[in-house]
Order: C-alpha cells, then structure tokens, then sequence
C-alpha cells in the first residue's frame, strides 16, 4: 500500500531531508480515463509532484508517450518539481489531496 | 498613487545578465571552444517577473543565429544538427537554472542570497546541446512557459479565493493579453489583466469580497542556512547567542556556489490576519499588531513555535529587496509580487 513512496522514489529526492509524513491521496478519473482498482494511496511528503504522476502512469499502466494530464482538485496542474507537501498543506482537504487525472486537457 | 509607484518600480526591476556559449557547445556547433570577436560575449537585460524562455528568441537572433550563419557561410565547422529551442538551457556555477522559475528569484536565491554586492552583470553560461532533464522539466520554450506561468496563475487563484474562477473566466483574449504581458514586459497590459483577477485590496471600498482568504507564499532556503530543517532551526534557537556565528560559519563554507537541488521550498497559504488574533476590528484597516508579518509567515510555513532568534540572523529577500520582518505580508502581497501572483520569498543567512 505505501510502496508508492519507493517505487517512485528515484524521481523524487527533495532538497530537503526526507521527512518520514505521508500524505493521504485520492485520485480520481476524469472524462474516460481508466478508472484505478484503488483510489487512494499515502505517498511520501517529501516526494515531488513528478514522482506522484510516475507512479500514478505506473498504476495505469501508461506509457511515457502516452498523453495524461494531472491536476489538484479539478482546478490546476503544479509543475513537477513541487513538492508534495507543499501541495497538501495547501490544497488538502481533510488531510486528503484530491488528483484529477484525464486522457485529455480537463482544466486548461 | 503610491502604490503604483511601487508597481512600476518592482515591475521595472531588470538584471544585467552577461551570457557566453558553453564551450563544449562552441566546439561542436564551431570546431572552437571560443567564438570570433566580437560574438564571445551577448549582454541583455532580463526583467525581475520574466522568464529565462522569453529571452530564448532575442538571444537566438541577436547573437547565435547570427554567429552561425557566419560560420557557416565560411565553411568552418558545420555545427550538425540545428538548435532547437528545448535544448536551451542556462547555467550559473555549475547550476542549471530551472526556466520555469521567474528570473529575479533564481538570481535572489544563486546570487542575492549570498549577501554582497552582488554580481552584475549576472555571468551566465549558455547551453544549447545536452539538456539536463534529470535536473530541470525538460524541453523548455514560449509556449511551454506560457502554460506553466497560467498554471501557477491558476494556483495563486486558488490559494486567494478557494477556487480559480477569477482565472477561468478570463477571456481567452484576456488571458492572452496577461502572458503577453509578461512575456513582452508591458506593464499596462499585464496590470490590466492583474486588476481583474487579484484586484488590490481596499479597506474603505464596500465590497468586503474582494479581500483574499489567504496570500500565495512561497519560501526558499538553502537547506544549509536552514540547518536541514525546521526542528535543527528551533534547536539553533534555544542556544541563541552563537546561533547567529553559526550562521556565518555555515555560510562561508557554502560559498561560492549555492546547490539550487539544496533549496527547501516550502509554500502555505498566509492569512491576512495573524491566527489567533481577534479578527473582529477588521472593518477598518486591521490594527497593524493583528497582520500577519513576514517573521509570522515563516514561522507558519516551517512550524516553528518561536524562531525569532533563527528569524534575526537571517534575511528575507523579495524581488532583490531585502524586506524587514516586521512587514505585513498583506503589504507585500500588493506591491512585490511576482507576475504569477505569488511572493516569492529567498531566506538567506545575514552577511555580517
């Protein structure tokens, strides 16, 4: 269940030392994207957002080529460099972080 | 009156950049590490709120397509393969510059964070072969730059008002006007765009709405001046006297290069009024011990109950400034922002 921070750890490797918090992620299908077996997932704080998006194509079983657009609660795309944390402190609700995924542009 | 004044200054802010082509590009492109006279050096001034991809297109015409044709034209070298926009990268002391970073804070946080007079013009090198996307988001240009600024656009949005419906229901035309805007450093037509989506914020005016729930902030500090993390900082506090020296010997042995890999970002909504504090005077201009200052922000942002002796021996840089502590970062909020929307704040150790 938490393999999520090691499987796509390689990508992450913050700045900052690595702090032990998980965050609580919900991902959700937009449009006709696949739908996940398991929709939420702890990832690691300290993680990149990159590293979610990895492991996110990772579940899906998407390929590098293969066009997927990530945004946070359905209403904008962070860039990949920033850090997961960041983003729950921010945008969590609940202590959960909702992903929006989609096959095609969903929130500009 | 004044606050446009302040506007125009921080939009106005440029940095005298001096760029050199990597020699290893030189040779493949030129069969020379150095350009012909006088091609070595191409100076520019590179606004504060732009990016490094804007400049991409001038630098290209004004200094490497030329001294290219020119070679070409002489039957040297032969140079291979075109450059391509998304191979353009910058570097400085050894650090790729991230494009996607608006240029006055990569030079606060490489350059302006060291304290000092600084460096200018700001000596860049730059690359056109070899992109480092292990270390940057890979393939850089106008539009991709576009698009990454509206999403941090959108994001601010988001912090601000809970949602980005300022932002989406931008006419495309507006929309287009605000990058173009940033994109061609045109104050009217961004300001424009900007009075639209974060109008400032008056106390006296009658829709109250118009007060953001929170400021868009986002710290950077070296992992080094941050002692690698909030907990090592309250401990620097508890035995405050030396905390300050410590702060200088840690310092010194990072000079000269700052690793930009070693920057801690840590970003969180800032309320307007300090928590805790009782917001019900807030009709008229909130009594200033009530506003959140810049000290009261980094503590919320790092989780640090106390910190005032760590906040002392630091300095916090915005848009080059180095702003007092005590700022309200309402204040801030109104008059240093960057073109994005957020404060973009650089905590470096005091030079002595």
């Amino acid at each position: 269940m938490s393999d999520a921070a090691s499987s796509a750890a390689t990508a992450a490797a913050a700045g900052s030392a690595a702090q032990p918090k998980k965050v609580v992620v919900r991902f959700r299908a937009t449009g006709n994207a696949p739908i996940l077996k398991k929709s939420v997932y702890k990832i690691s704080s300290a993680q990149r957002f990159q590293a979610l998006i990895l492991f996110l194509r990772k579940e899906l079983g998407y390929k590098a080529s293969e066009p997927l657009f990530v945004y946070v609660n359905s209403a904008f795309s962070p860039a990949p460099d920033e850090i997961v944390n960041n983003l729950a402190r921010c945008f969590g609700l609940d202590g959960q972080l909702t992903i929006n995924y989609a096959t095609t542009p969903a929130w500009g | 009156m004044e606050q446009q004044t302040t506007l125009r200054t921080a939009w106005g802010g440029v940095i005298p950049v001096e760029l050199r082509l990597a020699a290893a590009d030189a040779i493949e492109l030129l069969a020379s590490a150095v350009l012909p006279e006088p091609f070595q050096t191409f100076y520019m001034l590179v606004p504060r709120v732009s990016y490094l991809p804007f400049a991409i297109s001038r630098i290209r015409e004004q200094w490497l397509d030329p001294v290219l044709a020119l070679a070409g034209g002489g039957g040297g070298g032969g140079g291979g393969a075109p450059i391509k926009d998304s191979d353009v990268w910058f570097e400085y002391g050894g650090q790729a510059l991230r494009w996607h970073y608006p240029a006055g804070l990569l030079y606060d946080m490489l350059v302006g964070g060291r304290g000092g007079a600084g460096e200018l013009p700001w000596a860049l090198t730059v690359h056109v072969r070899r992109f480092p996307a292990d270390r940057l988001i890979p393939a850089p240009g106008v539009q991709a730059m576009r698009d990454m600024f509206m999403a941090m656009v959108k994001e601010a949005d988001f912090i601000r008002n809970g949602s980005t419906k300022r932002v989406m229901d931008l006419a495309k035309s507006d929309q287009m006007q605000l990058l173009d805007g940033v994109q061609t450093h045109s104050f009217e037509k961004y300001f424009a765009i900007h009075a639209i989506i974060a109008p400032p914020h008056d106390a006296r005016a009658k829709p109250k709405s118009a007060q953001p729930k929170a400021i868009p902030v986002r710290f950077y500090m070296p992992a080094a001046a941050a002692a690698d993390d909030a907990a090592a900082a309250a401990a620097a506090v508890k035995d405050a006297p030396d905390a300050g020296a410590r702060q200088q010997q840690q310092q010194q042995q990072q000079q000269p290069v700052v690793d930009m890999a070693r920057f801690h970002v840590s970003q969180l909504p800032v309320p307007l009024v300090r928590p805790g504090a009782s917001s019900s005077s807030s009709s008229s201009s909130s009594s200033s011990s009530e506003q959140t200052t810049v000290a009261d922000a980094f503590r919320l942002c790092y989780e640090i109950a106390d910190g005032s002796a760590f906040v002392a021996s630091c300095v916090c840089l915005c848009q080059g400034v180095s702003v007092p502590w005590e700022t309200p970062v309402a204040w801030l909020a109104e008059n240093l922002f960057y073109a994005d929307c957020f404060l973009h704040l650089v905590v470096a150790a005091a030079s002595g």
